[in-house]
């Protein structure tokens, strides 16, 4: 019994990020290769052939991230802090990402000005990490709104862009 | 020296305004993320037919050189490549940045562009024609070897992990065959959507792999986005000067490699600054500091780069092919302006031609004072602006910046999942730049394949046409000896540790009395 719990112990997974992406990428190279089905020879040679790259390249890495988590005892501290990364908040990610999203998709409803300055204020909110006075708030604001309006005056009056319009500008 | 005369006219004060202007407004352009060197020239091309045909194309000169040399900054301070073109300036251009060394890397960038867009207009100005005729005999099959050159590249820059790195080029390159196939117009992985139908826009990709990422971590922490040393923010031009001085061989390789990728149509400062950050890296005596804030590769790149502007005008003048996508833009507007072009423009239209070269070297020159000015300035307001300012201004300019390539928004929702997808490869390990660089060099390298098989089928020689050329044996020996080269130096050391040993041994033996 106690050689076995010793030999679960000294299993340590390598890199399970990286093997993890790895396996995605061997389901994703399979599956295209089953979507150029429908091609000409010419357009499927190349993506076939890097597809199939990508498959062995993946197998590759898998199979040695096993190999060195099957043979090394890695400390359990150093394991951690290689899945760990970087640190830092979570929320505040996602958050950031979600406000991306949600401008970019709400330029067509509301206009370009007016959903960037939403957007721009909504992500100086999640980038604040301290406490702020009501007169650092309102200096980012009006950071904001500058900068909005110069890029948005240069881009639609002087290179002639066509700003997308939506219920405002 | 009769072309000495044009230099006369070159240097009128309305001209020297011009080119001055032309190089400002090209910095700021380039350096915005999103509006490239392609979008700085056509932009500005009507205000230009006012003009007398030479003035008008020193202005235009001194646009695309400006905004080859603007996308510097981005990719310095940022970590955003400005333009393509400056893909392999962010990759110790930031890390030099981090450290405290963004005002050396922006000297060091500027003193390189300088020279690498003077040793371009310099060869335009001595060797057009011959060089031109050189760069008519690659074929498809010596384009496919040029992108695989570029793609070795991957080894150089995955150190410690190959295989993610080449995991990372295939869906690089993945990610360039989404759309309508460039030979034979298949409909490729766009999975019924009409946002992919046009293909994934290289711009679009790069501003959300290399820029998205950045942001998401700088939100999630407390920690200050560049290092402020307050000592070490001025010019630094000596110690530029001096870095620079050690490096001429660099220097002048990465200018001549710049130059020549710029003369083949099509091959544009992306690939060139490349494929002479490779060769810098191969040639330098300490390989493993690249990648981490190597003076080096920002030498390499930025002269590469703007190498590349001058070279580029070689096929666009004499033989009326654009080697680079501004260069198109330019060669219509020389029609517009009622220039012949052809191997006749040289002797026919001296005046026009040399004045403009003349032009390009001036604008060139500018760009030194102007560059240190505005890169001091940029990297001072850079590091003076808050968190809380920066992460918004940057979302911005990656929002409006992949919404302005087409003026479509389906860009930017592009770039913004690619980036999405980037910050979860970095965590698990892959870098952004071998992702980069399969999506640069896709095309390129696809088309060159089918193209070169079509023909080596149609003459049953498939293996010829891919091994059977001389200019594509010489690529192909410079990719491999660049995918190959840790090895070889780790033998080629061993063998001389084992040799001078050997003449210890040889030595001692002497010397013992016998």
């Amino acid at each position: 019994m106690a050689h076995r719990a010793e030999a679960h112990r000294s299993f340590m997974p390598h890199d399970p990020a990286g093997t993890g992406v790895a396996v995605l990428f061997v389901v994703l190279g399979a599956f295209l290769i089953a979507q150029t089905g429908g091609m000409t020879p010419m357009g499927s040679v190349f993506p076939i052939t890097i597809s199939a790259a990508m498959i062995v390249f993946s197998a590759i890495l898998i199979l040695r991230n096993v190999v060195i988590g099957l043979k090394s005892r890695a400390a359990p501290g150093e394991a951690e802090e290689a899945v760990r990364g970087e640190g830092g908040s979570i929320v505040r990610r996602i958050l950031f990402l979600l406000m991306m999203a949600a401008w970019v998709g709400l330029i067509p409803v509301l206009g370009f000005f007016v959903a960037s300055l939403l957007a721009f204020l909504a992500i100086t909110a999640v980038a604040i990490h301290e406490r702020v006075s009501a007169k650092e708030v309102a200096a980012l604001a009006v950071i904001g709104l500058v900068i909005l309006t110069a890029f948005y005056l240069l881009m639609a009056n002087v290179l002639l862009i066509p700003m997308p319009r939506g219920l405002f500008f | 020296m009769d072309k000495l005369v044009y230099l006369a006219e070159a240097l009128t004060p309305l001209n020297l305004l011009l080119a001055f202007v032309g190089v400002l407004a090209g910095i700021v352009i380039g350096a915005l993320p999103g509006l490239s060197a392609t979008m700085a020239v056509a932009v500005l091309v009507p205000f230009t037919f006012t003009m007398e045909p030479a003035s008008g194309l020193i202005v235009l000169g001194a646009i695309y050189t400006g905004a080859i040399y603007g996308g510097s900054y981005s990719a310095i301070l940022v970590n955003t490549p400005g333009t393509p073109s400056a893909i392999a300036t962010t990759f110790d251009g930031f890390p030099m940045a981090k450290r405290g060394d963004g005002a050396l890397a922006v000297s060091l960038s500027t003193l390189a562009s300088v020279f690498g867009g003077l040793v371009g207009a310099l060869m335009l100005m001595f060797l057009a024609p011959p060089l031109a005729r050189v760069a008519l005999a690659f074929g498809p099959p010596e384009y496919f070897w040029l992108a695989v050159f570029g793609l070795t590249l991957i080894s150089a820059l995955s150190v410690g992990n190959l295989m993610k790195g080449l995991i990372g080029a295939c869906f690089g390159l993945l990610l360039s065959m989404v759309g309508v196939a460039v030979i034979g117009a298949d409909v490729r992985f766009t999975f019924g959507s009409h946002m992919l139908l046009g293909g994934i826009d290289i711009v679009a990709g790069l501003i959300g792999l290399y820029c998205i990422p950045v942001l998401i971590d700088l939100v999630a922490t407390r920690d200050p986005h560049l290092k402020v040393e307050g000592a070490q923010t001025g010019f630094r031009l000596g110690e530029a000067l001096s870095i620079s001085w050690r490096e001429k061989f660099n220097l002048l390789r990465s200018s001549i490699i710049g130059t020549l990728v710029g003369i083949l149509p099509g091959a544009g400062g992306s690939v060139a600054s490349l494929v002479s950050y490779s060769e810098a890296r191969r040639a330098s005596r300490h390989p493993e500091r690249y990648g981490t804030g190597e003076p080096g590769g920002i030498i390499a790149t930025e002269s590469a780069n703007n190498a590349t502007v001058g070279g580029g005008f070689i096929p666009t003048l004499v033989l009326g092919i654009p080697g680079t996508p501004p260069d198109a833009v330019i060669l219509g507007a020389l029609l517009v302006q009622g220039i012949k072009i052809g191997p006749a423009l040289f002797s026919a239209q001296s005046p026009i031609v040399y004045t403009f070269i003349f032009g390009l070297i001036i604008g060139t020159l500018i760009m030194l004072p102007v560059g240190l000015l505005v890169g001091r300035y940029a990297y001072k307001s850079i590091i003076a602006i808050p968190k809380a300012a920066l992460v918004p201004t940057i979302a911005f300019m990656t929002v409006i910046g992949s919404f302005a390539i087409h003026n479509n928004l389906s860009d930017s929702a592009v770039m913004l999942g690619l980036g999405a997808i980037g910050w979860v490869l970095n965590r698990a390990g892959f870098a952004p730049s071998p992702i980069v660089l399969g999506l640069v060099l896709g095309q390129i390298a696809e088309q060159g394949y089918v193209q070169s098989y079509l023909i080596g089928n149609a003459q049953h020689n498939v293996l010829g046409m891919f091994f059977g050329r001389p200019i594509s044996l010489v690529i192909v020996a410079f990719a491999l000896l660049t995918l190959f080269y840790p090895y070889i130096a780790k033998a080629i050391g061993a063998a001389r540790a084992r040799r001078s040993r050997t003449d210890i041994v040889v030595e001692s033996r002497n010397g013992t009395p016998s």
